[in-house]
């Protein structure tokens, strides 16, 4: 769910709703095109994220795990503030899945405290 | 007040989306009254000149006025923090509701262009070439190499529109072509203080490399404006021709060439004629950009062009089916049979140092 911008009497904060689970939920092309980037002529996941000319820059990695011996990195959209866990491959994507949606409103929230303006609900 | 500027510029995006589409109806350009350019024309039409066509001069004065502005004002994340800032650190100023309102009507205009047919350049560092010809090339790290086939096109794309006309110095200028800063650069060299950009020594030997490419409708769908936040909301909330047409993409990084404004950054590259003064620039030449949010193949009939710096522009390869010894038929680029033999000594050379990279790669 993307924070709005008010303007206070003592500058501008962003705003942060109440939770609701679709403001937090993956969109199918969200995950869609991750999975067209399931191929092995192209980067590591590691740097797809991180091409300065990719579709992938709005994702923040905000943490990774190691499961039945794979790793999955955990991303949130900046904006838009769903999630996603991507399996990492040395070339493309592997499985990709989304995030629940209270999970991602956590990993979201856990953000807050690094913004320039500060959040209030 | 914020949201009485947000309903300012809703309504002037509406209008002038509103503008740019049912100018069609009428058989000419609302605003040059010449008679409104085929499908095809169009393909071929400097961005200038189409605009011309559907936006005042005041306008489009607009849109290059928008250059340096911030189009992530509402970009919530620490990530894209430096990329509000200019190279000196200053903060970019927000973009005014007449910047976003002609941002969106000359995306209105050009985006529509980007389809099944159109005719697009893909430039390429000269660095890369040897990797295309072989087909394969190296990435990763030193310590991970990867060897991946490079039969598509990705990244940044263009309309050839874009640059038709312009010798290989003034389209670096134009695309604002990587934002180097080091002594010598693929595309461009610097001096560090003062800081002067001009046309690298090695597109000045060699040339600037494109691949011309001939979009499919699936190509064409996955070719994308890429804008900053509060363009992109825009967009969606008053643009409905760009909807599907654009996405969002932060700037990251206060020295990064990246508008964020869907089109290409003004590098004040130092032009090449010995005529002009000495700090003459290339003027920016104003274009859409695209992202290729997924890469599209090589198409049969694809051309390696290479630019020169007075103009010239040379088929270097062509990229079509070939039968293999073993009977097999795959596609991939042949040298032009016209190259002279220096040429020709050239670019196989380059194929050969990116086959023994493939090699050494275990490829």
């Amino acid at each position: 769910m993307p924070l709005t911008r008010l303007e206070t009497a003592n500058g501008p904060v962003w705003v942060r709703a109440p939770y609701r689970p679709e403001d937090y939920t993956a969109p199918q092309d969200a995950l869609h095109l991750f999975e067209r980037w399931q191929r092995d002529d192209v980067e590591s996941s590691q740097a797809l994220l991180t091409l300065r000319d990719g579709p992938f820059g709005n994702y923040v990695e905000v943490g990774r795990q190691a499961r039945d011996g794979k790793t999955w990195l955990v991303l949130l959209e900046a904006s838009r503030e769903f999630g996603v866990e991507v399996e990492t491959r040395r070339s493309g994507f592997g499985k990709v899945v989304a995030i629940e949606p209270r999970r991602a409103y956590e990993l979201a929230v856990a953000r807050d405290p690094l913004r320039k303006l500060p959040v209030v609900a | 007040m914020k949201e009485r500027f947000t309903l300012r510029v809703a309504i002037l995006v509406a209008l002038a989306a509103l503008c740019a589409t049912a100018s069609y109806a009428a058989g000419h350009c609302p605003v040059s009254h010449q008679p409104l350019p085929s499908a095809a024309q169009r393909q071929f039409l400097p961005p200038v000149k189409l605009l011309g066509c559907f936006m005042t001069p005041e306008e489009i004065n607009t849109v290059r006025s928008a250059i340096g502005h911030d189009a992530q004002v509402t970009a919530t994340d620490p990530a894209f923090e430096s990329g509000e800032l200019n190279p000196d650190g200053s903060m970019r100023p927000p973009l005014t509701a007449s910047q976003f309102a002609a941002l969106i009507k000359m995306h209105s205009v050009l985006a529509e262009d980007m389809r099944n047919g159109a005719v697009i350049r893909k430039f390429i560092q000269n660095s890369d070439i040897g990797g295309f010809l072989y087909g394969r090339t190296v990435i990763g790290s030193p310590s991970a190499p990867i060897v991946v086939t490079t039969n598509t096109v990705r990244g940044f794309v263009g309309l050839e529109r874009n640059t038709q006309g312009l010798d290989a110095g003034a389209t670096v200028g134009a695309l604002g072509l990587d934002f180097e800063t080091t002594p010598l650069g693929q595309y461009t060299d610097a001096t560090a203080d003062p800081l002067l950009r001009q046309v690298s020594l090695e597109i000045r030997t060699h040339g600037l490399h494109s691949i011309r490419h001939i979009m499919v409708t699936q190509g064409a769908s996955d070719a994308k404006i890429p804008l900053g936040k509060d363009l992109n909301d825009t967009v969606q909330a008053s643009a409905p021709t760009l909807i599907g047409r654009s996405f969002e993409m932060n700037r990251q990084g206060q020295t990064n060439p990246y508008t964020a404004l869907g089109i290409s950054h003004n590098l004040f590259l130092l032009t090449l004629d010995p005529s002009d003064p000495p700090t003459a620039t290339y003027p920016l030449h104003l274009n859409e950009e695209d992202v290729m949010t997924v890469p599209t193949p090589l198409a049969v009939g694809d051309v390696l062009f290479r630019r020169k710096t007075n103009g010239q522009e040379t088929p270097i390869a062509r990229y079509i089916r070939g039968h293999n010894p073993d009977g097999t038929v795959t596609n991939r680029w042949f040298l032009s049979q016209s190259l002279s033999a220096a040429d020709k000594a050239y670019y196989r050379g380059l194929l050969q140092q990116a086959a023994a990279r493939v090699a050494a790669a275990g490829g």
